[in-house]
């Protein structure tokens, strides 16, 4: 068997490293390490979560000859000086989305990527669920026709979660916590992947809900997008579900096209895909209305079955030698995206990509 | 107040409604159908046998009729200000089919109209008399989502649906001078319902738009635009023709408004089937039961609108008969159609369009 890749996890002031963590029960590709946070209590205290190795000082941990990749999860402004930093010390980087506080930074971390042979990638996992490849498929298949329209809403909880999860740099705009660069480009990257559409123009608006916790980032954000062909796109972005909402989040992708459409209720908690195909295309026959409840694996750990893959996959890049199945340049074009939102919004106009 | 049944006239048949409204009055005693009037001589013959009234090609003559006290108004959209101002003008209370014009302007006419009018003047906003949306202003009312700060609202029939126009003798819908398209007649819909259910004014708009295929046509068939709202909340408006045929009931509807403590979803049916509503709150009334999915039962109505359009007849009835204001004002059409017009400039190069709201409040005297 291949040797487990021995792995670090750097910052633990975000909501994802205990959330990852039962994950690694069921991927042997690697050998957790240790942890590493600048913040020493929290990282002794930490220790005793993850069983590991805790270290303050980012440096020794990446002076570990038994650590050959870090998970990288501080805080947004601190990516890419923490990305350079495992380059340099030849450590491979799955550096969390949205790789940056910034188009800037999101900008710096491509450019480090593009300049090692290192395995560099983002978590855009949703591109591992089984269900957005079904739809992937669907639409090479031609059981869409060509695309017209896409929707995408992703509604979490409140921003109250990251103060509990120990995080509230998250409430800060300066660090790009806010719902659109933080979570609206999971479903910009992946009405990408499906589509191969590219953003050529963005109309963005924000609001907020004020209160506690005190806050300069957005609560909601919204954007129109526009595609070449005259394509449109919408997104519905926010930290603006009651917490007893089901799942915790309100997901759902509408794709619509000139032979068919789909809307995907999609599972975050472990519950049904709810998926409505309905398509004129010949090859279904008189299936032309599909109502398809899809189970998912249940699978603990952040993102399930689909953190679990895109982690094996990166682990057979560093093993392989082949490319990452996220390469960090999609994670640039989405964050592109965002950032340009987010300014249509401070603006008022429309902006060209 | 009289209770004999209120004599009524269908002006246009270039339209897809009139039929569908005629099933609809066998559900409302509270009218008698007594004359359909249209031009088109041929077009009138051939859908005499259906209304099995009187017709008449000059409407002169279906507006000197006594025993007409009301109008449905179904002319092509240009045409509108211009027959809701002959209704009035022969004394007739007036229904005027949505969105009142092909442009702004004409509904805003037909709301000065209505406004110095001794008759009533009303459009079809029939989705207020959902039971559903009755349900969902009374939770906005009682506050279980607090301080709204998110509407969506989508409306998309089939994509060949524009076909449809052309099958029901009504192809000056694919015009975009016409008003015909989409977001101008049926957005207005969903326009005028998340006021209807908040109360909150639309402030600015941005829009964008795409067209497709066959029959050819300059209206759009699919429109998105971002809502700004006075007060700080922001909305989606999604309103196109873009399902397959196939779709389940024909059309994609939902509705979604998010608040600070609560948020509901719903999803509307135009048939007979039950309204889907989904409310999540965190409001202290809700305690031990945060979330409930609700299952809204209509009345089975035959016609255009089923239920909701039939109590939306019966309420203008009420209106003509005691002589007090119409439920669904001109005003309420205009505010609606200063919204969707203004999506539609956004879409052509406008940009960003912030709103007047005084007209729809009434303060644009001629």
């Amino acid at each position: 068997m291949t040797r487990p890749i021995g792995l670090a996890i750097w910052g633990l002031h975000h909501q994802h490293p205990r959330w990852y963590w039962p994950l690694f029960a069921g991927l042997p590709q690697f050998a957790p390490r240790c942890i590493c946070d600048a913040d020493a209590d929290f990282a002794a205290e930490s220790g005793g979560f993850f069983g590991l190795d805790a270290h303050s000082d980012p440096a020794e941990m990446l002076a570990r000859d038994d650590v050959e990749a870090v998970m990288v999860f501080v805080p947004h402004s601190a990516m890419p000086d923490a990305v350079e930093q495992c380059i340099e010390a030849g450590k491979h980087v799955l550096v969390e989305k949205p790789m940056g506080a910034t188009l800037a930074d999101a900008r710096r971390v491509a450019r480090l990527a593009g300049a090692t042979d290192l395995k560099v990638t983002t978590g855009y996992c949703w591109r591992y669920d089984p269900m957005a490849r079904k739809i992937r498929q669907w639409i090479a298949d031609g059981l869409l026709g060509t695309v017209i329209h896409m929707e995408g809403r992703m509604a979490a909880g409140g921003a109250w979660r990251y103060v509990r999860d120990k995080a509230p740099w998250m409430l800060r705009a300066d660090q790009g916590g806010g719902p659109m660069f933080n979570l609206g480009v999971h479903w910009v990257d992946l009405f990408h992947w499906w589509t191969g559409l590219e953003v050529e123009a963005v109309m963005g608006r924000t609001t907020g809900f004020g209160g506690e916790p005190e806050r300069t980032i957005e609560d909601c954000a919204y954007a129109l997008l526009e595609y070449p062909g005259g394509a449109t796109g919408l997104l519905d972005i926010g930290y603006s579900v009651p917490p007893s909402f089901p799942q915790g989040r309100d997901l759902f992708l509408a794709l619509r096209g000139t032979l068919g459409c789909v809307n995907w209720l999609p599972s975050w908690g472990g519950d049904d895909h709810d998926v409505l195909l309905v398509t004129e295309h010949e090859s279904v026959g008189d299936a032309k209305v599909q109502h398809i409840k899809e189970p998912t694996a249940k699978v603990a750990g952040y993102s399930g079955q689909m953190g679990l893959d895109y982690l094996a996959d990166w682990a057979k890049a560093i093993r392989s030698g082949g490319e990452v199945g996220i390469p960090v340049d999609d994670g640039l074009r989405a964050a592109v995206v965002a950032d340009a939102v987010l300014r249509s919004a401070d603006e008022h106009r429309r902006i060209e990509l | 107040m009289s209770s004999s049944p209120i004599g009524l006239a269908i002006w246009g048949l270039h339209h897809q409604h009139p039929r569908w409204y005629r099933t609809l009055l066998e559900s409302l005693p509270q009218f008698a159908l007594r004359c359909v009037s249209e031009p088109d001589a041929g077009l009138l013959a051939a859908q005499a046998d259906a209304f099995a009234v009187d017709t008449c090609g000059d409407p002169a003559q279906m507006l000197a009729r006594t025993d007409v006290e009301v109008v449905l108004v179904f002319v092509p959209h240009r045409e509108m200000p211009g027959a809701v101002e002959r209704c009035v003008e022969a004394g007739k209370h007036v229904l005027v089919e949505k969105p009142m014009g092909a442009c702004a302007d004409d509904a805003r006419r037909v709301a000065r109209i209505a406004d110095a009018a001794p008759v009533k003047v009303t459009t079809g906003f029939y989705w207020r008399f959902s039971p559903a949306a009755g349900m969902i202003r009374r939770w906005v009312a009682e506050g279980l989502l607090g301080r709204l700060v998110h509407v969506e609202a989508r409306f998309n029939g089939h994509l060949s649906s524009a076909n449809s126009y052309v099958r029901d003798h009504a192809p000056w819908m694919l015009d975009a001078d016409q008003g015909g398209a989409p977001m101008f007649n049926i957005g207005v819909h969903w326009v005028d319902l998340l006021w209807w259910l908040t109360g909150l004014e639309v402030r600015a708009v941005q829009g964008a738009t795409n067209s497709l295929g066959e029959p050819r046509r300059t209206a759009e068939d699919n429109a998105a635009a971002l809502l700004e709202y006075h007060g700080g909340a922001l909305g989606l408006l999604d309103v196109g023709r873009n399902v397959p045929a196939g779709y389940p009931h024909g059309r994609d509807l939902f509705l979604s408004l998010r608040g600070t403590v609560g948020c509901v979803e719903w999803i509307p049916s135009l048939g007979d089937e039950n309204d889907e509503l989904l409310l999540v709150s965190e409001h202290e009334s809700m305690a031990g039961q945060n979330l409930r999915r609700v299952s809204v039962a209509k009345e089975p109505v035959p016609g255009y609108a089923g239920q909701m359009g039939r109590d939306c007849l019966a309420d203008f009835a009420e209106a003509v008969r005691s002589g007090r204001q119409v439920s669904i004002t001109a005003r309420d059409g205009l505010r609606a159609a200063l919204v969707t017009e203004a999506v539609l400039r956004s879409a052509r190069g406008e940009g960003r369009i912030v709103l007047d709201n005084t007209a729809a409040a009434g303060s644009d005297a001629a």
